[in-house]
């Protein structure tokens, strides 16, 4: 339940998906909750080999199966559970009621086809249309997210467009069957800022038309504030902090999320010498006993080793998997600095 | 701090154990492996393995059938220790071809480690002991003999030697040449590379056995065998070298833009130091693979060169000379036993092939 | 007032472009098309903009890992680009560059040792083995990582130490100038941080002198201390970062500015939102480059190129609508 009082469209419990590799095994994901709600975005937000991918493929059971295997969890998503669901079900449900963008369009973008030809099958996948009605939503859908002269674009090959182009006709064969929910892996990752600027406008804009939810994945926490009504912050396959967007950046409870944002540089403040967190993600062969932040957290110390934190309501609406997240409200209220970079990281 | 680093360092595998790995896991690698390994050991100590001296001839013992070693003799009593049969020589009266008839009553049995013909190994160990021989008076020669007596299972043992050694040396040589012309082309580019990629296809142009008879036929036969055998291996590294010098050039392009060769220019390293240093180690791996797979293309021209009697020379003994005395009708309808060096080869090429097919797999990160 | 040890004056870097059988020049590429710029020694100028704005290709060609087209470059006071096969291999020790990908700048097959030591045996800057690995080991602690690294591989570090490696690497020759080709774009956040520190630390203590290239304004605001802004070859304003910030001449910078996500989401910033995409330096627009995105553009700005001028103390910027 949110603030407005309505289900959750896709409801996240206890996913745990796991990669069984030669070398051991590696827990992407574990122990995954969080919820999306209609209408809104929900920003996932952690460094690489956090999960946070893995999670958005594990929910569109796209996860490479062997090495990967959803070991348990439930992803409860239209009165059912998609975990559990057979594959010609999922299918019915991929590009159709939950669709996914991702980082890199070139690659994403199969380069013997136009790009008219790839939304067009995206359409004819999920409705029952002939080729004619469907090209003529496939422009239409290339209008709408912005491409200008969509009439010849619509018979273009993907390397005669721009980085930002393809993103949007990936963005374009997202919609195009009107999903609940868009998932987006780094969308604008790999473009220039100029151009990421734009794509964020369009997302935004499309969510306002199409009253669809998205899940919006990224290590920008700037991107982050810009888009999200929520967010999630994950490290080492788990939610460490779940709270709406506001209340993330005025107060930070976890000392991952207090780091990350002290770590980038900020345009209107100058500061002499960035926090940085010392130290790097632990190899997921090799997590830690305890809090999985551990490592590199300036406040760990005994139980934080011994016993992993459960993720709790440090207030309403606010979770935290931290069990020194007080200590450091009084850290904060005294103005200091947590992370002191000496110049020699482990 | 120290344990856990400890603990990290255990979960790298290193490169060479993650390779071993690999390699394990292609079966019929494996088992090509380990045959190139026996076949390496066999012809190391050729003179140990070898029950006779392969040049010695037995005028008396020409074409003598393969005998086989027998558990059981004729009254059906069985014997723990293999033994052969004594064998007489006979003349059949009307074809007056030779006869070899099987003596029941003389049986030699099967010993190892015997005393048998001298040798030197290396030129440093003098010894006279053979791996497996029978009792005096008998004779075990399990794949027959030839024209001349001489046994045949000692022909290709020491014939396993020159075969092997030329393909191996003839391997190294063209990787070697292809490497640093393959190497000099791609990073160089331009009109350097246009030039030796013209010079690449000119020798591609030529039919490769035309090519290397007329190569070989240039040899003058009065050369000293040794001589010969430098000549015939020269001639064959000619041939294949202009393989690998292409693909060595294609990874050497994509290398060469690879921001760790940028790095090494901007300290001040001149061009041949960086290709020697920075792009040929990277191409090992590629290098290993291709020439294990040179191999036994080699194996198989110079047994095509020797059969044509324009490799090597008597009374130098190499796979394909043992054939070229099973190449006519008449000789292979009366004594098949002289095709079984063939066989040799036939099974030492497609096991240097599948060790190469693993090594390969092994070696290519991406095959994971 | 401390002098320019840097200068680069009118620089040009145009790739050709061939096609046909014969492979005949039928284009350039206009990578680098007539800039100028100065850095002082001991300063940290920032050259930031978008891909193919040219800024990777500037830093490569001031070290001459490619050769200019024309133009100078003038350090301390020589004019580099007429130095022979000799004098730029002294020059070596002066100008190093960190790179941007930490996975692919250091040679896989190399122990840490010895590629850190490689450039000092390149230039025998030590009497014996022994000295030698004592200046790697130092190098190595200097940039935070622990001597008992030398013998490891580079396939064993994580992204931010490679690049420390890099750092360490670049440090070896006691360079005056190092270029830092997006040092930290490829690096998590995090660890980005530290990699700026250690920058910023490594200056102070040797005196460094970095020409500091990335994409990331923010980033570049923070390690520098003047700023130029590139686009399509040309460098349409320069000036030192805090006056960028608060009072941007160019319609770029401008919306550059206004284009960057900032972490505060009670900040809904006033965006411009450029059109279109950034175009090719195959061909490049008429006149002032940006002129087909700009919101402001007028008539002149099709049709003259605007020149590089200087508009109050340091401030210098390309634009038609500031020679009123």
């Amino acid at each position: 339940m949110n603030k407005l009082n309505q289900e959750a469209l896709v409801e996240v419990k206890n996913l745990k998906t796991y990669f069984y590799t030669e070398e051991g095994v590696v827990k992407a994901v574990d122990g995954v909750d969080y919820e999306i709600y209609p209408g809104e975005t929900l920003g996932v937000v952690g460094e690489s080999g956090c999960g946070k991918s893995v999670t958005s493929l594990s929910i569109m059971r796209l996860v490479e199966s062997p090495p990967g295997r959803i070991e348990a969890g439930e992803i409860n998503f239209g009165g059912r559970d998609l975990t559990k669901i057979p594959e010609k079900e999922m299918r019915k449900i991929r590009g159709n009621d939950i669709s996914m963008i991702f980082q890199e369009p070139m690659t994403s973008l199969n380069p013997v086809y136009t790009v008219g030809d790839q939304i067009m099958e995206a359409i004819m996948l999920h409705k029952i249309v002939d080729r004619k009605e469907a090209r003529r939503q496939a422009i239409d859908m290339l209008q709408k997210v912005g491409i200008p002269l969509p009439e010849q674009r619509v018979d273009e090959y993907p390397h005669q467009l721009s980085g930002g182009m393809r993103q949007r006709v990936m963005i374009a064969m997202a919609l195009s069957c009107d999903p609940q929910l868009l998932i987006a892996d780094e969308p604008t990752t790999a473009l220039d800022v100029t151009i990421q600027a734009q794509i964020l406008e369009l997302m935004n804009s499309l969510k306002e038309s199409y009253g669809m939810a998205i899940m919006m994945i990224t290590h920008d926490l700037g991107v982050i504030a810009e888009v999200s009504d929520r967010v999630a912050v994950m490290y080492a396959g788990k939610v460490v902090e779940y709270t709406d967007v506001d209340t993330l950046f005025e107060d930070p409870k976890h000392p991952y999320t207090w780091g990350l944002m002290n770590s980038i540089p900020k345009l209107d403040k100058d500061v002499d010498r960035l926090e940085a967190i010392p130290g790097s993600v632990p190899s997921p062969l090799n997590f830690p006993e305890g809090c999985k932040f551990n490592t590199r957290c300036p406040l760990a110390e005994g139980k934080c080793f011994e016993e992993e934190p459960p993720l709790e309501e440090a207030a309403a609406g606010h979770k935290v998997r931290c069990w020194r997240y007080e200590d450091l409200e009084e850290i904060k209220k005294r103005g200091e600095r947590i992370y002191e970079d000496r110049g020699v990281q482990k | 701090m120290k344990k856990e680093e400890a603990k990290e360092r255990k979960k790298y595998l290193s490169n060479k154990e993650k390779i071993w790995r690999r390699y394990k896991k292609h079966k019929l690698g494996m088992i090509g492996g380990t045959i190139v390994i026996l076949l390496l050991i066999l012809s190391i100590f050729a003179p140990f393995f070898s029950p006779y001296d392969y040049r010695k001839p037995d005028y008396e013992g020409a074409y003598m059938p393969p005998q086989p070693l027998n558990f059981i003799d004729e009254e059906g009593d069985f014997s723990i220790t293999p033994f052969t049969y004594g064998v007489e020589q006979g003349m059949d009266p009307e074809t007056w071809a030779r006869t070899f008839e099987i003596n029941p009553d003389q049986k030699y049995r099967l010993q190892f480690f015997v005393e048998g013909w001298e040798y030197e190994l290396f030129g440093i160990f003098e010894s006279n002991i053979h791996l497996f021989g029978v009792e005096e008076g008998g004779t075990f020669h399990l794949f027959g003999t030839d024209k001349l007596g001489r046994d045949i299972l000692s022909r290709i043992i020491f014939g396993s030697r020159i075969s092997i050694f030329i393909a191996f040396f003839g391997s190294l040589l063209s990787a070697v040449v292809g490497s640093l012309i393959g190497g000099i082309s791609g990073y160089f580019s331009g009109k350097v590379d246009l030039l030796i990629q013209r010079v690449i296809e000119m020798f591609q142009l030529f039919p490769q056995l035309p090519l290397m008879m007329a190569l070989s036929a240039a040899i003058p036969t009065t050369w000293p065998p040794i001589l010969i055998f430098i000549g015939i291996v020269v001639v064959l590294s000619l041939i294949q070298w202009t393989f690998l010098a292409r693909e060595i050039r294609a990874i050497v392009l994509s290398y060469r833009e690879q921001e760790f060769v940028k790095a090494a220019q901007a300290l001040g390293a001149n061009h041949l130091y960086t290709i020697l240093k920075h792009v040929i180690p990277n191409c090992f791996s590629h290098i290993i693979v291709v020439m294990t797979l040179t191999i036994p293309r080699l194996i198989l021209a110079e047994s095509t060169l020797s059969y044509l009697g324009l490799g090597i020379q008597p009374p130098m003994v190499s796979w394909g000379v043992l054939l070229q005395e099973a190449s006519n009708i008449q000789t292979i309808g009366q004594h098949p036993w002289i095709m079984i060096p063939g066989a040799f080869i036939f099974f030492t090429v497609l096991s240097i092939n599948f060790f190469g097919d693993g090594v390969r797999d092994a070696l290519d990160p991406k095959s994971n | 007032m401390a002098e320019n040890l840097l200068e680069v004056k009118n620089l040009k870097k145009y790739f050709p472009v061939k096609a046909g059988v014969f492979k005949r020049t039928v284009a350039h590429v206009k990578a680098v098309d007539d800039i100028s710029f100065a850095v002082k020694e001991g300063e940290t100028l920032g050259l930031v903009g978008e891909s193919g704005c040219g800024k990777s290709t500037t830093g490569r060609t001031i070290l001459r890992l490619l050769e200019a087209t024309a133009g100078e470059i003038v350090f301390k006071g020589q004019n580099i680009l007429t130095y022979d096969r000799k004098q730029m291999r002294k020059l070596r020790k002066e100008m190093q560059i960190i790179f941007q990908d930490p996975y692919a700048s250091l040679n896989p097959r190399m122990t840490v040792g010895n590629i850190v030591g490689e450039a000092i045996d390149l230039h025998n800057l030590a009497a014996s083995k022994k000295e030698r690995n004592e200046m790697v080991r130092e190098l190595l602690e200097k940039v935070g990582l622990g001597s008992e690294y030398m013998q490891r591989y580079p396939h064993e570090f994580s992204g931010g130490q490679r690049q420390r490696i890099g750092v360490a690497r670049a440090l070896a020759v006691d360079p005056k100038l190092i270029i830092a080709d997006e040092p930290v774009s490829a690096l998590d956040v995090s660890v980005q941080a530290q990699v700026v520190n250690l920058l910023q630390d490594l200056q102070k203590e040797f005196g460094l002198t970095f020409l500091f290239i990335a994409h990331d304004l923010s980033v570049v605001k923070h390690i520098s201390d003047r700023v130029a802004v590139m686009y399509l070859g040309k460098i349409v304003e320069l000036t030192d970062k805090d006056d960028l910030y608060n009072n941007p001449k160019h319609p770029y910078t401008q919306s550059l500015l206004s284009a960057i996500p900032e972490a505060d989401p009670k900040k809904k910033k006033e965006r411009i939102i450029l059109e279109g995409d950034v175009p090719s330096p195959v061909d490049p627009p008429s006149g002032c480059r940006f002129h087909p995105r700009c919101p402001k553009a007028f008539a002149k700005c099709s049709e003259v190129e605007p020149e590089f001028k200087e508009y109050g103390a340091g401030h210098f910027a390309a634009c038609h609508l500031l020679e009123d």
